[in-house]
């Protein structure tokens, strides 16, 4: 154990292992290899982890306003879908711009943020059930607006086909083996979610421990205290809603261009933001490393777990069972709730804390006791 | 004699039925330690609140140096209201107008590979006034009411189109026919909703700013700023914050007022990053519409330079720990400002502990480092030897005295009567909300009123 930790701090600690070990496998897609021999089913691990990656940037997104500002925000999915029309509009074959992948990644944030700011300003004020409530309005309102503005988002379709990013041919045919244009497409994607992923790590990293950091913390702990050292709290917390709302936007830009469409309205619904806030409870509110852990966990389980658990089913049941619990992507919601309940009574914390905010959420219990 | 430091002039806090204070008036002289006492209840908290913008006063002035507390009315307030009044004035206008049908109007009705932006602009400003329009669909151009209810004209070319729509609009400013007049008539209607919905949102947000402004003329934190610090009765410390953590946030304001956009550190560090993303996703989109197939090579080269250079950029901040070498500069000063203020109140040897594992005394203490790093003029305490033993409490007086030393005015609310008559240098009584006294330490221990409604009748403490 010592010498794994001695090896982990000679070359970076563990975030860095975990980039390179992300970063190799594409290529060698151990995993993959091991799971094809022992279930005779191919899954795509790499293209399951693109999914993670961006699933990541959202839970990042909402940790920085949920976990670090305290601001209990339950429309996350709006900022998502905002970001993601955005790129659909700008990039799609039916609209004039057609700016590509690349100008939309930097134009969804500035939308996301847009919408975040203009929500944020006149009820960031409100103090938490009630800032809960708008937000929650806000999400399916997002949705709704987006549903009825049939002649820019197309409706229920959706807006496709969202362009792949354009790469330089050296790029390009280096990233397809074989000239398998689709797998050059995904491992760009891929290395483009995975960079971006690994730089908003590292710059809410040097947030949390910077003064706004500072600030945050404070806020948490006593608003009034932190209001009478001259700390303005309206301002930090629109400084964060924005900052998420711009994050959101830009994991909507990412999700389109992965996905190809921007997906009907409705995927983008009250279920979705809870479905990333549960991400961050299991995980640990408030800790960037718990953020990740949690939305590797949820995807993971959905993406990877449930469809083999589904062929172990199935082959116990002997066949295809046609029954509704047979396919075991139907027990997801009761997972994730008993899940849930788990983690409330054992560990509130959630599996991975940082050790703030476990210092935190115990005081309170010693309080309560 | 010079203006007062803190002047307050008849305050008076009314909660419902209740006055808490009642037209107190107070004067501290810049450079002494100033002490309201009075029995529990008199209203010496919530005057302190009511300094400090927690509570809004009912009545009464609160001035610091001569200048209100309350943040003043400007001239460029009024431009900021109407910027929002605009803001949601145009939110207003756009709900009202459609937007869905506007994006239609301008954006559908063209061919996306032959898109005009004149043509857009033109289409927009024509469906903002609700002029009749030309659409194109299949190949065909459609001359249409602004609300596409009433179509005058379909022709196969765009010569056509605009002889038609001068016939269309001819038609409308002069109707003869009952489709036509009502045509005008929906027009009409239509540009009266739309200013009107533009005029309400311009008012609304116009008058929202404008209260939100006021509710916020004095907020603790605008006290704060003009040089107001407090501790408090019950001390509200960040409790999981270390003791150099909780001094550091208060430091914040300083902080940020030396973080200049002028220094070159800070510069680099909004513009590289950005800088770089945007000239990299430029050079893609230029190369994109150029050359879609030629010439790669160079591109190729200059974005693999632009990608490193982020990445060199993304390393030195990981390596550095911060955005900027301006960010590292300014986090050294604010550290060692805080280890010397925590060494002027003796906590020196405490820095790296959460703040809830001090024992109480040292809580005290860090609050008052804490209330010191927002570097105030005046510092108000309240109650800071309550709780306290015989050998902390003398040690606290020596450390109020130093503090009044380094240039800081002092004005403490404390009920340990060795304390207060010790320090001060003026007295105030408060009972039941009123001041019933103001004096040297001498005056007020011989002042019959204090001695009959604080000390006692008998006069014995």
């Amino acid at each position: 154990m010592a010498e794994l930790r001695t090896f982990l701090k000679k070359i970076g600690g563990l975030p860095v292992l975990a980039l390179v070990l992300l970063a190799v496998y594409p290529f060698a897609p151990v995993l993959d290899w091991g799971l094809e021999a022992a279930t005779g089913q191919a899954l795509h691990i790499d293209r399951q982890l693109v999914n993670i990656f961006i699933f990541s940037l959202l839970a990042l997104a909402l940790n920085l306003q949920v976990g670090q500002a305290g601001l209990l925000q339950l429309g996350i999915a709006a900022f998502f879908a905002i970001g993601a029309f955005t790129t659909g509009v700008l990039t799609v074959e039916k609209y004039p711009f057609q700016i590509g992948f690349w100008g939309a990644m930097l134009i969804a944030p500035l939308f996301g943020a847009m919408g975040g700011f203009l929500l944020g300003a006149p009820t960031l004020r409100l103090r938490g059930d009630y800032l809960a409530i708008v937000t929650l309005g806000f999400g399916e309102v997002m949705r709704i607006v987006l549903l009825n503005l049939e002649n820019i988002t197309d409706g229920p379709r959706g807006l496709n086909p969202v362009p792949a990013p354009w790469l330089p041919t050296l790029v390009r045919e280096s990233l397809s083996p074989a000239g398998d244009a689709s797998i050059g497409v995904l491992r760009a994607m891929y290395f483009l979610a995975l960079i971006v992923l690994a730089a908003t790590v590292v710059c809410l990293s040097l947030l949390e421990k910077s003064r706004i950091g500072r600030a945050f913390v404070a806020l948490r702990e006593d608003e009034l205290a932190a209001s009478c050292m001259g700390i303005e709290p309206a301002r930090i917390k629109l400084a964060a809603f924005t900052g998420g709302a711009a994050l959101a936007g830009l994991a909507g830009c990412f999700y389109a261009t992965n996905l190809t469409t921007t997906a009907e309205p409705n995927t983008y619904d009250f279920n979705y933001s809870i479905m990333v806030l549960c991400c961050l409870i299991i995980g640990g509110l408030g800790s960037l490393r718990g953020a990740l852990l949690g939305a590797g966990l949820l995807l993971g389980f959905d993406n990877v777990i449930s469809p083999l658990l589904t062929r172990l089913l199935q082959t116990a049941l002997g066949g295809e069972s046609t029954h509704v619990m047979a396919s075991f992507s139907n027990w997801r919601w009761i997972v994730f709730g008993t899940a849930l309940v788990v983690m409330m009574r054992l560990r509130p914390e959630g599996l991975w804390p940082s050790s703030r905010v476990a210092e935190e959420l115990h005081e309170t219990q010693e309080d309560a006791s | 004699m010079s203006a007062p430091l803190l002047k307050v002039d008849k305050l008076t806090l009314r909660f419902g039925g209740l006055t808490a204070v009642s037209e107190v008036d107070l004067r501290v002289e810049e450079g002494q330690i100033a002490a309201v006492i009075g029995p529990n209840g008199a209203g010496k908290t919530s005057l302190f609140n009511a300094i400090t913008g927690i509570y809004e006063p009912t009545s009464g002035e609160v001035q610091l140096d001569g200048k209100d507390l309350q943040e003043p009315m400007q001239p460029r307030l009024l431009l900021r209201w109407m910027l929002v009044g605009l803001g949601v004035g145009l939110i207003g206008l756009l709900t009202a107008a459609n937007v869905d049908s506007l994006w239609a109007a301008v954006i559908k009705s063209q061919d996306p590979n032959a898109f005009s932006a004149t043509r857009a602009l033109h289409d927009a400003g024509a469906y903002m006034t609700a002029q009749p329009r030309v659409d194109m669909r299949m190949a065909k151009y459609f001359v249409a009411s602004f609300d596409g209810q009433t179509t005058f004209a379909v022709v196969k070319t765009p010569e056509l189109a605009a002889t038609a729509l001068a016939d269309a609009q001819k038609r409308l400013d002069n109707p003869q026919t009952d489709d036509d007049k009502a045509t005008a008539a929906r027009a009409v209607a239509a540009l009266q909703v739309r200013g009107g919905a533009f005029l309400a949102g311009l008012l609304l947000g116009f008058l929202a700013a404008r209260a939100v402004w006021q509710r916020t003329r004095r907020t603790p934190t605008s006290v704060a700023l003009r040089g107001v610090a407090r501790t408090f009765q019950n001390i509200r410390l960040f409790h999981n914050m270390t003791v150099i953590e909780n001094v550091l946030v208060a430091s914040d304001r300083h902080l940020r007022a030396q973080a200049k956009l002028s220094d070159p550190g800070r510069l680099t560090a909004i513009l590289a990053p950005a800088g770089l993303l945007a000239l990299t996703a430029t050079l893609a989109l230029v190369v994109r519409k150029a050359a879609p197939d030629a010439a790669e090579t160079l591109p190729v080269l200059l974005l693999a330079a632009l990608m490193l250079g982020l990445l060199a950029w993304l390393i030195v901040v990981v390596r550095r720990g911060a955005f900027s070498s301006a960010s590292l500069n300014q986090e050294k000063a604010a550290k060692s400002e805080a280890t010397e203020l925590l060494k002027f109140v003796g906590l020196e040897h405490r820095l790296r502990d959460l703040a809830r594992n001090l024992p109480y005394g040292e809580q005290r203490r860090l609050e008052i480092a804490r209330a010191l790093a927002t570097r105030p003029r005046l510092l108000l305490l309240d109650e800071p030897a309550a709780g306290m033993n015989p050998s902390e409490t003398v040690s606290l007086m020596h450390l109020i005295r130093a503090i009044r030393d380094r240039g800081t005015t002092v004005l403490l609310i404390e009920h340990h009567m060795r304390v207060v008559m010790g320090i001060s240098d003026r007295i105030t009584v408060l009972v039941h909300g009123k001041r019933i006294a103001e004096g040297s330490p001498d005056e007020i221990r011989q002042n019959p009123a204090v001695i009959e409604a604080y000390l006692g009748a008998d006069g014995e403490h």
